[in-house]
């Protein structure tokens, strides 16, 4: 049976939160960055064999490492409100697929 | 198609479709007064693995088939929109889909002292899980229309 006190840190979710959020604000700048930049695509290809990949790659490393240094800072600073970093994964969710679907809605039925 | 890209396509359908039966079941103890901690902790973690390997495996058949094969005969077919729409949102919103559910499993173990879930956030979550599932679900009708497209 398992124990619903067992619990996290919430500098740890601060950490995993923000990252996570901030994962998800890199995909969608650079999915308008690869429609609008042909050098950028032709770099996240380059370097990682395709631009897809590139896009998933960059967000994951960028994931752990945010999430790292973000935990690190929340408890340093023992912030334990982990209200505002939710919200701005909400937020970064929203704005993320906004632009994704806008930005080929745009490109395939009014460009 | 070899034996092994149809067996990451049937993964990668099959791990999507029950993630977002999962993001679903999510959803709906979340919003029920006396939610069970243990099964939201349970469906939730199920949902983060399950897009994971979709992820992995509709990403390996995206690169290495779907690319060269399928996507110009959907373009020079009667409905190339498709793929240039349709394909196109479902292969980046997907990108979002683990790191959504990796933050609202994370919210599961952060706890009070009752081992309740801080009914400040609840809210929060509910729309996070519910904008997971809604995704997902979009995600899958995407998914159809493009591998309707190429018949």
């Amino acid at each position: 049976m398992e124990n619903n006190n067992t619990r996290i840190d919430a500098a740890r979710v601060i950490g995993i939160t923000t990252a996570a959020a901030l994962s998800i604000v890199w995909i969608a700048a650079s999915t308008i960055g690869t429609e609008v930049s042909a050098p950028f695509k032709a770099f996240l290809k380059g370097a990682f064999t395709h631009h897809w990949i590139g896009k998933g790659g960059i967000a994951i490393i960028l994931f752990f490492v945010v999430t790292f240094v973000m935990t690190l800072v929340a408890r340093r600073s023992q912030h334990t409100n982990v209200a505002p970093a939710l919200l701005f994964m909400l937020w970064a969710s929203v704005f993320a697929s906004v632009a994704i679907i806008g930005l080929y809605g745009y490109i395939d039925f009014f460009k | 198609m070899t034996t092994q890209l149809l067996f990451m396509l049937i993964l990668h359908v099959f791990s999507g479709l029950i993630g977002v039966i999962f993001s679903y079941a999510t959803l709906m103890e979340l919003v029920r007064h006396n939610y069970s901690l243990p099964y939201l902790r349970r469906t939730s973690v199920g949902a983060v693995i399950l897009y994971l390997l979709a992820w992995l495996s509709g990403g390996y058949y995206y690169v290495t088939y779907y690319g060269t094969t399928v996507k110009p005969v959907i373009l020079a077919g009667a409905h190339p929109f498709a793929h240039s729409f349709f394909l196109e949102v479902k292969e980046h919103l997907f990108l979002l889909l683990p790191f959504m559910a990796i933050t609202s499993a994370t919210f599961f173990w952060y706890t009070n002292e009752e081992g309740k879930i801080d009914e400040r956030l609840r809210g929060s979550l509910i729309t996070l899980v519910a904008m997971t599932t809604i995704i997902g679900i979009c995600i899958a009708l995407a998914g159809v229309v493009t591998s309707g497209a190429v018949k």
